[in-house]
């Protein structure tokens, strides 16, 4: 059976009706606030008339927690006598950030001072035949969205709108969707991110693994990352623990082709072979179980089918897997007791954006077998069980019941958990077989042409959609295709939901607009309600300001909002049990058997494979490096890229070349390259090179986020490369429709390949 | 100040926090980062560190100020008044770390250790943010300060010894 599915990646352009507007590109009626912009930065200037800078200004403290990435640290808004934001601090009581927030926590109030911001509501419209945007007020851009979506609802049903979203605004807008009856929403966290890791713990445990990770790296003896690079993405928390862990003389064992800087904190790294994790995943097992070294208490007392595992990983021997990872079986063994030396401390960790090669699911699956061998699962320096506290729903009519949504559209994948924003980009492609049309787009939060791969399907789909409305705080390039762009306000300008914190003990925190709304921003929770009250579902939104919201569920929880705007982070004791396995006790896992089940029924009788192989990816062609990307730990995704204080600390991603290929193609240090894929796609913009031993050879990499094609971002536009405009091979994982992105493979062009064409 | 290199992950949020919290304009840096890489793949080291003004016990920049702006204060740290300052720029060439900059105003500007935090009894911003909490802080003439131990218990180098000017920001390897 041929487990992977290769997406079609032949699609004929028509002529767009949807013609991709940039911003900057406006005729008549264009955003021209850039006088307010000059205001801005004058009521900001940071020095008094005599040039000294005012450091012993009194300061106002106001709460609230970090939207420049998912982690959502708490902190403090530093707000001065002129109502200017001048610093952002960790509040030392939250449990994400225990005081200190990260760079792009740190730099966040960039992200209100970006004078590129979004200013006022833009409706897409034809001037001189050629199509543009031109200034709308508020209620112009609500009552076209409402007439829309009520056409839309009227002549195919309220499940063809679908919502595409990421992060705070999307909950509002969840709740919207769900008013008028439509449950066609995904995101790209779920398929094109950390959803295979969440299925194949959810399948050996019975819980996903969930964020932030219940990984209990301070107290751990042995952290294992698998391709994982802490310290280069910024979770907060988990990059003080393995700091932590270093000071506590943990073992660290990186596996990664690319020296990554937890790579350089470690006893061992592991260089593998790009592709090939799993025959070392394999091989491991195989050393616990042979060598008698794994968890037999543990094994006996709370797995199933471990017999079944041992006879599986028999011919899977260091050797075996030497041939396929290039580690040498010494290190192999080497490692595997190091694990087994400091168990049950041991993280080897679930990873987090884990779309790589399509059979994700079960490297998920391989990874938390190796941690149940280890005994890890719910033990100190292990994982802990997590607990974090309900927040009760403020009151509102019961949601009717669509027909279908995003299970039905993602039916083809049986074991996904959220909605599959690819197959909801397919089913938005007109097709008579479709049971599922969908018409009409709400995108929020998400830069979805930087973050879903495959440009040619999203573009299809985007040409084909009735109505298309962008939510975002700047002029990201998505903007560009929609009918409607709404511009959100800053976490630093509004109230959003009340953050409960999946942790190690329960906790909540608060979001208090520290700034009145810049520009004319709205936030996405009032533009929630204002277009359920054009669709008929007011009743859904019974209260004039989300304040009224959270200080009914602060009072239900037992506190209240002036308490929590002087403490912004409450704790809450543990109700769920013990933080760790009682080993006095029996404990029943939450899974079909009540088991840690090494050897998967529900796999099996889905007619996948019970318990994880080793299969061969492509390789590289000859002339092509393999395209890897990553994180920089200043930047979130594509959405800091024009961020004044993150851009100043990094303005462009380079492409890491090894010295060696570098010598082949006479690459020089700095020299601007292009971009060429497999595919025949060229990158739109070049990239400086960057010479380092730090790479494979056989692969090249590049900082995910950068090579913005929107001019109205001043500082970002142009400057490096987009990786997933480069990612049109996409190998979907048949269990829960996780997008394989890398398997990609790029040539360096030294030459502007778009220097004779008209672009 | 003592940086732990075996710690940091050169994430810069030492560079940001002291940008917004000494109002250094975007563009200019009081603190930054350097990465070092060593050997042959797949035989490779990593040095990623913050870098400063050392606050040098001997400091070529206090002794060229021809008007006494850059001077050094009780407990050691070089400061700038910068009213006295010219913005001669003869302090920017004496220094061997590069720790000296023009500020857009005119004056020459620098990591203060932010002292104007120290007399509150708080630490330097940098060193309150780190999340990898790799900078410590204190008095190196106290033999039972955190900074005093971690000298005695592991090795350390300095920036540039060879220039003799006695840096006081040492960094654990």
């Amino acid at each position: 059976m041929n487990k992977f599915m290769v997406a079609n990646r032949t699609i004929n352009m028509g002529t767009s009706r949807r013609k991709f507007i940039k911003i900057s590109a406006l005729g008549i009626g264009s955003v021209t606030a850039t006088s307010g912009a000059l205001n801005l930065m004058a009521s900001n200037s940071y020095f008094n008339e005599t040039n000294v800078p005012i450091l012993s200004k009194k300061f106002q403290k106001i709460p609230t927690y970090c939207e420049v990435c998912f982690w959502k640290c708490a902190g403090w808004a530093f707000v001065d006598e002129n109502n200017s934001i001048q610093k952002m601090i960790g509040n030392q009581e939250d449990s994400h950030c225990f005081g200190r927030l990260c760079p792009r926590g740190t730099g966040g109030v960039g992200m209100y001072n970006d004078e590129d911001r979004l200013k006022t509501p833009l409706i897409r419209t034809t001037i001189n035949g050629e199509e543009t945007f031109r200034e709308a007020s508020w209620d112009e851009a609500l009552d076209l969205i409402g007439e829309k979506f009520n056409e839309v609802k009227n002549s195919y049903g309220p499940e063809s709108i679908a919502l595409l979203k990421h992060g705070s605004p999307g909950k509002h807008l969840e709740h919207l969707f769900h008013s008028f009856g439509s449950d066609t929403i995904a995101e790209p966290a779920y398929s094109q991110c950390r959803g295979p890791r969440e299925t194949g713990f959810r399948l050996t445990y019975g819980s996903w693994v969930g964020s932030p990770e219940p990984t209990d790296i301070r107290d751990t003896k042995c952290l294992v990352l698998i391709g994982s690079h802490i310290g280069e993405n910024m979770h907060n928390s988990q990059v003080q623990e393995m700091s932590d862990a270093i000071d506590n003389g943990a073992t660290i064992i990186t596996v990664d082709p690319r020296f990554s800087t937890a790579a350089s904190k470690s006893s061992y790294w592991l260089a593998i072979k790009p592709a090939t994790d799993m025959a070392l995943l394999l091989a491991w097992m195989h050393v616990l179980i042979y060598e008698n070294i794994y968890d037999k208490e543990y094994v006996e007392k709370y797995t199933l089918g471990f017999d079944k595992l041992k006879d599986h990983v028999r011919t899977f021997t260091p050797e075996w897997a030497y041939g396929i990872t290039t580690i040498k079986p010494d290190v192999i063994r080497k490692t595997a007791r190091a694990m087994a030396n400091a168990a049950p401390s041991v993280v080897v960790h679930p990873g987090r954006h884990v779309t790589w090669y399509g059979d994700d699911t079960q490297r998920a699956r391989a990874i938390a077998i190796l941690n149940g061998l280890l005994g890890s699962w719910g033990r100190k320096g292990g994982f802990y069980f997590k607990e974090s506290i309900k927040v009760p729903d403020y009151p509102h009519p019961e949601y009717p019941h669509p027909k279908w949504g995003w299970r039905e559209i993602g039916a083809k994948y049986p074991l996904a958990q959220m909605g599959n924003t690819v197959e909801v980009i397919r089913a938005s492609i007109p097709n008579e077989e479709n049971k599922y049309p969908v018409k009409a787009w709400m995108v929020a939060g998400t830069n979805i042409t930087k973050s879903i791969p495959n440009r040619l399907l999203l573009e299809k789909a985007m040409d084909a959609l009735e109505f298309m409305v962008v939510v975002d705080t700047m002029p990201m390039d998505v903007t560009g295709y929609a009918d409607v762009v709404l511009p959100e306000c800053t976490y630093l300008e509004r109230f959003d939901d009340i953050r409960s914190a999946t942790n190690r003990a329960p906790s909540i925190a608060v979001r208090v607009p520290v700034v009145e709304a810049k520009y004319n921003s709205k936030p996405a929770w009032w533009m929630a309600k204002e277009i359920g009250e054009r669709m008929g579902t007011g009743a859904y939104f019974n209260y004039n300001d989300y304040k009224e919201v959270i200080e009914w569920q602060l009072n239900e929880m037992g506190t209240s909002l002036n308490e929590m705007i002087n403490i912004g982070v409450k704790n809450y004791p543990r109700k769920s049990g013990p933080l760790f396995l009682d080993e006095n006790s029996s404990y029943k896992f939450p899974t079909p058997s009540g088991k840690i089940e090494l050897y998967s029924q529900e796999l099996k009788d889905l007619g996948f494979d019970a318990l994880p192989v080793y299969n061969k990816h492509p390789e590289p062609p000859q002339g092509f490096y393999r395209l890897n990307y990553g994180r920089a730990p200043m930047h979130t995704f594509s959405r800091t890229a024009n961020n004044p204080n993150l851009n100043d600390l990094k303005n462009e991603n380079t492409l890491w070349v090894n010295p060696k290929v570098a010598r082949i193609l006479e690459l020089k240090k700095g020299q601007h390259v292009w971009l060429k894929n497999q595919d025949n796609i060229l990158s739109e913009f070049s990239i400086k090179v960057r010479i380092t031993e730090r790479v494979r050879w056989d692969s090249v990499y590049m900082v995910h986020g950068f090579g913005h094609n929107n001019k109205k971002l001043s500082r970002a536009y142009s400057k490096g490369i987009n990786d997933t405009q480069l990612i049109s091979q996409i190998v979907e994982d048949p269990i829960m429709g996780g997008t394989g992105m890398r398997g990609n493979f790029v040539t360096i062009l030294t030459e502007n390949p778009h220097k004779n064409m008209t672009i | 100040m003592v940086i732990d290199t075996l710690k940091c992950v050169g994430c810069s949020d030492c560079v940001v926090a002291c940008q917004t919290e000494n109002d250094v304009p975007i563009g200019y840096c009081r603190d930054w980062i350097t990465e070092t890489v060593n050997g042959e793949y797949p035989n490779v080291e990593l040095e990623l560190k913050s870098e400063r003004c050392n606050h040098c016990e001997n400091a070529p920049c206090v002794r060229c100020c021809p008007t006494g702006a850059s001077h050094k204060i009780e407990g050691g740290i070089v400061l700038v008044t910068y009213n006295d300052c010219i913005g001669c720029g003869a302090c920017i060439e004496s220094c061997p770390y590069d720790a000296r900059f023009q500020h857009p105003d005119g004056y020459i500007d620098k990591c203060t250790f932010c002292h104007h935090r120290l007399e509150k009894g708080q630490q330097p911003a940098c060193v309150d943010v780190c999340p990898t909490k790799c900078m410590y802080f204190g008095d190196l003439d106290n033999p039972y300060s955190v900074v005093s131990k971690l000298l005695k218990t592991r090795n350390y180098k300095l920036l540039a010894p060879e220039a003799g000017t006695k840096p006081h920001v040492y960094y654990l390897i």
